[in-house]
């Protein structure tokens, strides 16, 4: 029997979230199937991710996903306040939006790991100098016997 | 009264001495202010074969004429006896004016002795009446040797070819130098007593009064023959003629000698040194006194006699003195036991066989195998002859003449082992302790002599610097000046002196550190009683740890502040270099720097206190090792940790990475509130 490893609380975490989810997919279906659609469109690049990635692991799921989440929700909301007269399916000023959001969130996945490397290499380079010099201060001192 | 004829060799009146003050001429020497010594003009009648007699003027007196004599440097000369003698004037002898060393000719240093100028050379040419030799010899030589024993001294050279007329034709005669050798040291054997006739020249001691009344006898025996007495002997056939006859009988027929003189040449020439008249016994006879007489008793004779060395003795201290004359022979003779039977059944001193059996069967434990033989005929000869000199491997020396035989005995390299042997197996001390009773010096001083002669065992076995035979020459020669070739032959006296002259040598840049020899260290160990570890350095600086090149350095420094502080910039070079060393040694660069620029800094003024001052801090030494290591440590941690850091940046980076992804999630939070903001601003539905 397999035991799982995840923890009961973000099991909970993530089925409230799905409910969540499905709500507002279903409040969204009853207003426009075409929203419904435009919608799971938008999130494809966020599946594909989630089924990429390993369980536990999925920040280019997270990054893509809150990146296009937080579009959607103003452009699909705003079609709904305007009387759903909008065609987002078509809508290529939508997609642009949504584009965006799918490459700034990939942008946040790839870019942040290297800015984090790239910020401890120079800590470390930094006290590495530190040391050198602090060697060079007690050869100067007591010459180069000193090392042995 | 014609006695002698001046000698054709006397001196001339000088014929342009200079002036006081006046810059002296080439080949004209200067002792002192007021004596000038004429290099080109010798004085054959009074040179010797240690010493050369040149004519010397005093700068103040033109007209006075002087001789003085250089001292050749072979030989130890009697300072002790110069400066007792110097400056007094008495009829009988020559008065000695001054002495030092001089710039010779030869660009070495050397002693000159000035003397007042003799009338001519007496030559011994034909018998004399006995009132002549009263006259002209025995009233003024004893008037002189009052005045040389009241100095406490002894003259020690009284023979016939050293009298001289003090003026010329003058009827009295004075007695010559005596101070340019060792005591004895150029007298034939026959006017030396039996107790030191058999030494080498050089080893016959100081010897006191009695030996001058003996050598005053039998000059005046020489007199009354006309010639040497026992010339017609060889050497060793006159030896052995005045053990067994005496030393009067054995050169001339007792009756033979005038009745008028009969009772003093027995009084000065008897052998038994209890029995020789004293100078008061002269003066009381020389005034019509009658003094103790002597016993003009010959020995009993034997009738078997001993043959050793194509020679037959008769007597066992005639024996001694063959044996000791063929010592390698001795040998052979104590082993076959003849020499034994022939002491008991025919020697006439009753006790010499018990001794003699008794000295073959000591033991030296701690004699070398090589010295084993040796030492055996050295123990017999003791014990066959009490008072006569100590013989090993063919020296003979007198106990009390050691100083002098010893620096003879140095000079030839295979004399070198017999010295060292004569030191190490305190032959001297042995010799002293077997004497009879009425000539053996009383408990506390033979206690102290003990323990000098057990220094002096020491020092011979040591090999450390400062010690070693050259440490017992300096000792036993209180006067002896330094002998090392570093003193560039300059007559060094003291110790002040011989730091002058080393800082010359080491100002000249011929040395660039001190390596002194062992003359320069025994000289310094024995007038200044320095460490030997502080020698050791001085010798071997290459060898020597901080604290002896610091002990090197404070000697010197302590001799600079003993002299007067004077600048010694040649010695100051030296500690130079050897501070640089210790300087070299602190770990801490500023320090060291510190030290070396104060070095540097009292280079010019030769001042090597400031030098030492510069490396000697009290505890600087200890705070710097215990710094160095603390700073080991630290520098090691570092290190460690720079290691970590190159060894582990793969891992470092991987959990970067991690790390960003993981914050990659929480900065898209960020983005998304962004773009939802951007969205509703942005976006236009059409």
């Amino acid at each position: 029997m397999r035991v799982s490893t995840t923890s009961p609380v973000r099991v909970n975490g993530r089925l409230i979230a799905a409910g969540i989810f499905m709500v507002l997919l279903a409040m969204i279906g009853t207003r426009s199937l075409s929203y419904l659609g435009f919608v799971a469109l938008a999130l494809m690049p966020t599946f594909a991710a989630a089924i990429v990635e390993r369980a536990g692991q999925r920040s280019a799921t997270i990054s893509i996903g809150s990146m296009t989440v937080a579009t959607l929700m103003p452009l699909v909301m705003g079609a709904i306040a305007n009387g759903s007269s909008r065609d987002l399916l078509t809508s290529s000023g939508a997609w642009l939006f949504v584009g965006g959001a799918v490459a700034g969130g990939a942008a946040i996945y790839f870019v942040m790991p290297m800015a984090t490397v790239l910020l401890e290499d120079m800590r470390a380079n930094a006290r590495l100098r530190e040391l050198r010099t602090r060697q060079a201060q007690l050869e100067q001192h007591w010459g180069p016997e000193v090392r042995s | 009264m014609a006695v002698a004829a001046p000698a054709a060799e006397a001196p001339s009146a000088p014929s342009a001495p200079a002036k006081p003050g006046a810059t002296p001429t080439a080949g004209e020497v200067v002792l002192g202010a007021n004596f000038s010594i004429s290099a080109k003009d010798t004085v054959p009648a009074l040179s010797t074969s240690q010493a050369t007699a040149h004519r010397a003027f005093d700068r103040r007196f033109a007209a006075d004429s002087y001789v003085a004599l250089i001292c050749s440097g072979n030989v130890v000369p009697r300072l002790d006896a110069m400066a007792a003698l110097r400056g007094f004037s008495r009829t009988g002898m020559l008065p000695l004016k001054e002495f030092g060393p001089v710039d010779w000719v030869d660009g070495k240093q050397r002693l000159a002795v000035i003397y007042g100028g003799a009338g001519g050379r007496f030559t011994l040419s034909h018998p004399h009446l006995p009132w002549q030799i009263v006259d002209a010899l025995l009233r003024p030589a004893a008037s002189a040797l009052g005045e040389i024993h009241n100095h406490g001294t002894a003259h020690r050279a009284i023979r016939p070819d050293n009298l001289f007329l003090r003026e010329a034709g003058a009827a009295a005669l004075t007695l010559g130098p005596c101070v340019a050798t060792p005591p004895g040291y150029d007298q034939p054997d026959i006017y030396e007593p039996l107790e030191t006739a058999p030494a080498d020249p050089a080893g016959r001691g100081n010897g006191g009064p009695r030996h001058d009344m003996f050598a005053l006898g039998m000059t005046a025996v020489a007199l009354l023959l006309g010639r040497q007495p026992g010339s017609e002997y060889d050497r060793d056939d006159l030896m052995i003629r005045r053990f067994e006859m005496g030393s009067l009988a054995a050169v001339i027929p007792p009756h033979m000698i005038p009745r008028e003189i009969v009772d003093a040449l027995a009084g000065l020439t008897a052998d038994d040194e209890d029995e020789r008249w004293t100078l008061a016994d002269l003066q009381k006879w020389l005034n019509a006194g009658r003094p103790d007489q002597a016993r003009l008793s010959v020995p009993p004779r034997v009738t078997v006699a001993y043959e050793i060395g194509g020679k037959q003795v008769r007597s066992a201290r005639s024996l001694a003195y063959m044996l000791g004359r063929n010592w390698t022979q001795a040998v052979s003779h104590l082993r076959n036991d003849a020499v034994a039977r022939w002491l008991r059944d025919y020697a006439p001193e009753r006790m010499a066989a018990a001794r003699f059996d008794q000295a073959l069967v000591e033991r030296e434990p701690e004699a070398e195998a090589a010295d084993g033989d040796a030492l055996q005929v050295c123990r017999a000869l003791m014990a066959l002859d009490p008072e006569g000199p100590v013989r090993f491997r063919g020296g003979a020396v007198d106990p009390n003449g050691l100083g002098p035989w010893l620096f003879d005995a140095m000079t030839a390299p295979d004399r070198r082992a017999a010295a060292a042997g004569m030191l190490r197996y305190t032959l001297a001390q042995k010799a002293l302790d077997r004497r009879l009773s009425t000539r053996r010096m009383d408990r506390r001083r033979a206690a102290k002599q003990a323990i000098n002669f057990e220094r002096l065992r020491r020092w011979a076995l040591s090999d450390q610097p400062g010690e070693g035979l050259e440490r017992c020459l300096y000792d036993l020669n209180v006067n002896l000046p330094c002998l090392s070739p570093m003193t560039g032959g300059r007559w060094v006296s003291s110790v002040g002196e011989l730091i002058r002259s080393l800082d010359a040598t080491a100002a000249r840049g011929r040395l660039t550190e001190p390596t002194l020899d062992a003359h320069v260290a025994a000289y310094i160990a024995t007038r200044f009683d320095a460490s030997g570890e502080a020698l050791l350095t001085l010798m071997k600086p290459k060898d020597a740890d901080d604290d002896a090149r610091m002990g090197a350095i404070r000697l010197f420094a302590e001799l600079q502040q003993s002299f007067g502080g004077m600048p010694l910039p040649g010695i100051a070079q030296w500690c130079a270099t050897l501070a640089r060393r210790v300087a070299e040694n602190f770990h801490h660069r500023p320090s060291r720097q510190q030290m070396l620029e104060i070095i540097d800094r009292a280079l010019p003024a030769g001042n090597v206190a400031a030098i030492l001052k510069a490396i000697d801090v009290p505890g600087l030494k200890v705070r710097d090792h215990r710094a160095f290591a603390g700073a080991r440590q630290e520098w090691t941690r570092l290190q460690l940790e720079a290691n970590g850091i190159e060894r582990n940046a793969e891992n470092r980076r991987a959990r970067a990475r991690m790390r960003g992804r993981e914050n990659a999630a929480f900065v898209s939070g960020a983005g998304s509130l962004l773009a939802m903001v951007v969205t509703l601003f942005l976006d236009t539905p059409r």
